[in-house]
């Protein structure tokens, strides 16, 4: 493998985050991705659920090889069983398979002349205070790499980013604990939705996900607050020996991870360093997706990388916070505040406001809408109050 | 130093670790001179691998 001396800008992390900056970097500089882990794609932290609009926004191919299901829609249930379904005509989204769907992302960036090399462990390089470059250990290896600029999409970690200075340290209770099972030979119903099951006593300050990707297949996963003393794998144990038709089902794949849920940094940018993706926090605080979240945020810092870059001027990335901003953060942290309402109700509040709610309103509230939805509750005093303290906070 | 047996590497503890005693690289190594004994990471743990009290005790030996 060829690690060159040089590069304009080195990424560190070849996720979603870190591939869509280098691809969009590499229309105007020259770019090196490294990622710490031998296969890119892999271990994945997610439940594989992608809205059709990352597809249609960033002109990803609908690819059989890394989709698995077609998803017309969802059902989330209630604490008491009721059911909020929303299903339409036309393909909502896909489950994907995240180790292909990471590789082929890492894919596009090599064709879009940037340089990827896996198993490289990379810490910052540093001249006189002066961020200069990264360390790079690779295959037993240890390399020095001159860039310009650095950007830091190394996940939920975020070591990188507190190397430079960034405090980027998560409180458990803006993260959500989550474990996975990818499940096979299971029977369960409308497995082209994806389903939600909320509850506190269910998954404290989260929910259980059954995301289809057979007919007999499904990744079945639980997110909870990280603070809650259980953990997680015992509340999705819980769920699954109760119910007949997962309890059957082989276990194909076990995977971990924990979800930034706490909204968005606010300090992504350092002198000549940037950070975005889950290390950011750029990630949907009501259900904890976050893919589309962070090509965008990769986007926006690869395009204005790669404008620095050409232009010699490192203050524009500067703006990178700004446009962040404008395009996604306003919308994000209106969904903060939805989220902020929703932890906070019991099961019996949950399952009255199942009773006024529909699920077209969930969709509503995951996207930050919350005043119409709202209005709704106005029946229900102590409900009402606590939305009027949130919209006004 | 003190390395977490059958860790899946999610993360979450290196997260929220406000020391940043815990290390991945190839393993998972938490150092027990930074470590505080806040027990942070066991909570934040998904499959409860941390155990915050033999690292208690292993001072106490």
């Amino acid at each position: 493998m060829r690690i060159g001396d040089e590069y304009d800008i080195v990424v560190i992390g070849a996720g979603p985050a870190g591939s869509t900056a280098a691809k969009f970097a590499a229309d105007k500089a020259s770019v090196l991705v490294v990622d710490k882990h031998r296969e890119i794609g892999s271990p994945k932290r997610c439940g594989e659920g992608v809205g059709i609009r990352t597809f249609n926004e960033f002109g990803i191919p609908i690819d059989k090889r890394f989709i698995n299901t077609e998803i017309y829609g969802s059902v989330v249930y209630a604490p008491n069983g009721k059911e909020l379904k929303v299903r339409q005509e036309n393909i909502m989204g896909y489950v994907i398979e995240r180790k292909i769907f990471d590789k082929y992302l890492a894919t596009d960036a090599v064709r879009n002349g940037a340089t990827v090399v896996a198993e490289s462990h990379a810490s910052l390089w540093k001249e006189d205070g002066k961020l200069v470059g990264v360390k790079v250990k690779h295959q037993g290896e240890k390399l020095y790499v001159r860039s310009k600029m650095v950007i830091a999409a190394d996940g939920v970690e975020s070591q990188i980013a507190r190397d430079m200075g960034i405090d980027t340290t998560l409180v458990p209770y803006e993260a959500d604990s989550c474990i996975e099972y990818e499940m096979c030979g299971i029977d369960f119903d409308e497995m082209d939705l994806l389903h939600v099951f909320v509850g506190q006593e269910l998954a404290p300050r989260g929910y259980v996900w059954v995301f289809p990707k057979d007919d007999d297949r499904a990744n079945v996963g639980i997110g909870i607050v990280g603070n809650e003393k259980k953990t997680a794998k015992y509340y999705l144990d819980r769920f699954i020996a109760k119910r007949p038709g997962l309890m059957q089902g082989s276990i194909l794949e076990v995977n971990v991870g924990s979800v930034p849920v706490g909204g968005f940094m606010e300090d992504f940018v350092k002198d000549n360093f940037m950070v975005v993706g889950d290390a950011a926090r750029q990630i949907n605080p009501m259900h904890g997706g976050g893919i589309y979240e962070v090509m965008l945020g990769g986007k926006l810092a690869g395009d204005i990388a790669g404008k620095a870059i050409e232009e010699n001027n490192m203050d524009l990335i500067k703006n990178y916070a700004k446009m962040w901003e404008s395009v996604r953060g306003q919308r994000l942290k209106k969904v903060l505040k939805v989220r902020n309402f929703i932890e906070k109700l019991n099961d019996k509040e949950i399952d009255y406001l199942a009773d006024i709610w529909s699920g077209e309103d969930l969709f509503e509230l995951t996207r930050g809408n919350y005043v119409s939805v709202f209005k709704k509750i106005i029946k229900h005093p102590k409900l009402l109050k606590m939305a009027k303290n949130l919209i006004l906070s | 130093m003190m390395k977490i047996e059958n860790c899946y590497e999610c993360g979450g503890c290196v997260a929220v670790c406000p020391t940043r005693a815990i290390t991945i690289i190839d393993e998972v190594i938490i150092n027990i001179e930074k470590c505080v004994r806040c027990g942070i990471c066991e909570l934040m743990c998904p499959v409860g691998l941390i155990d915050i009290k033999s690292i208690k005790e292993r001072e106490i030996k």
